[in-house]
């Protein structure tokens, strides 16, 4: 424990209600000033900057990075919150907290970074997520006048025939593959059905793409 | 001094030991071209302690030299700044005789009257 530490603890500790209120609003209202300061001369602007950013005047920037000032508003912190791109976070704490926080007071302790140099969004998360492979390869990618009827598991373009009526709902339109095991029986029945339909220049094997399209 | 003036105080003077050049406009100063500032505290009263840095070590102390209030942008006594400068020149010419640590004053350090015990 610091000697300062020490000291506020003693000091605090003589519970007289009104002293420790006055002490941590005061402490208050100076944390504000500070770090108000602090985040802009970590974004390296001046108090114009922040007045533009927060669309305030800068004499009021100037206002508020002073720690004798004392009519904070949670509007007037939201909007600063907002021109820095952090959050503002308002909570009830114990005076134990208040006194063990002393030591913390530090330049670094009161920089947080703006959003799009936020570390956790930017580091990559480990979530087990299952293999899924999205694509359509042009390719493969037949037209039937407004539908398209993909065949991932095909290398060979499918000649299709233009008369077809497809019902709605049908699978045979637009759609995504989806390589998931769970999905491999669908892909399959869709490559059958495809390379069935490629093959349908004959009546039989038009009738078995109605079939299966209706199902 | 007010259970609050004194409150006040204290914290302010907790700023300055822990961190003396991060909060802003905590010290004004250096007055009128001499090595003197002042802090601030305001209230019913505005007191306005008068202090130097060092002046034996810069880096690393600062002497509180007198204490005094302001009204109406004056300070009282007008010539405050005068005379902490002369008692920062005493401390120069015997620090070890001029000065002692600072010894925290607190509200309950004796019952006093209207104080929540």
């Amino acid at each position: 424990m610091s000697e300062l530490l020490g000291e506020l603890k003693s000091d605090l500790g003589l519970n007289d209600k009104e002293y420790r209120h006055t002490y941590a609003n005061e402490r208050l209202n100076g944390l504000i000033a500070t770090q108000i300061k602090v985040l802009r001369e970590q974004r390296v602007w001046r108090q114009e900057d922040l007045a533009a950013n927060a669309e305030m005047h800068q004499p009021m920037i100037s206002r508020y990075e002073n720690v004798n000032y004392s009519s904070w508003s949670i509007k007037t912190l939201k909007q600063l919150a907002l021109a820095f791109d952090v959050i503002l976070e308002v909570k009830f704490r114990s005076f134990g907290d208040m006194v063990r926080g002393v030591d913390e007071f530090s330049r670094e302790s009161l920089q947080v970074p703006k959003f799009s140099d936020d570390p956790f969004f930017k580091i990559k998360h480990s979530v087990k997520r299952p293999k899924i492979r999205l694509g359509i390869r042009a390719r493969n990618v037949g037209q039937v006048g407004a539908f398209k009827v993909v065949t991932p598991l095909t290398d060979r373009p499918i000649q299709l025939p233009l008369q077809w009526d497809l019902p709605v709902g049908s699978k045979l339109g637009p759609q995504l593959v989806n390589n998931s095991p769970q999905h491999q029986q669908e892909n399959a029945s869709i490559r059958d059905l495809s390379m069935k339909a490629a093959a349908a220049s004959s009546g039989a094997g038009r009738e078995y793409v109605r079939q299966q399209a209706s199902r | 001094m007010q259970k609050d003036e004194l409150a006040k105080l204290n914290q302010k003077l907790d700023m300055l030991r822990r961190e003396p050049e991060l909060p802003p406009q905590l010290l004004a100063g250096p007055l009128e071209g001499k090595p003197i500032h002042k802090l601030r505290i305001n209230g019913r009263v505005a007191l306005r302690p008068m202090l130097c840095k060092g002046p034996i070590n810069n880096d690393s102390e600062f002497t509180l030299l007198m204490g005094a209030t302001e009204k109406d942008r004056v300070l009282i006594p007008e010539d405050a700044i005068d005379q902490a400068a002369d008692r920062r020149r005493e401390v120069i010419a015997n620090p070890n005789g001029r000065r002692t640590p600072h010894e925290r004053v607190t509200w309950g350090t004796e019952e006093r009257p209207g104080a929540e015990r």
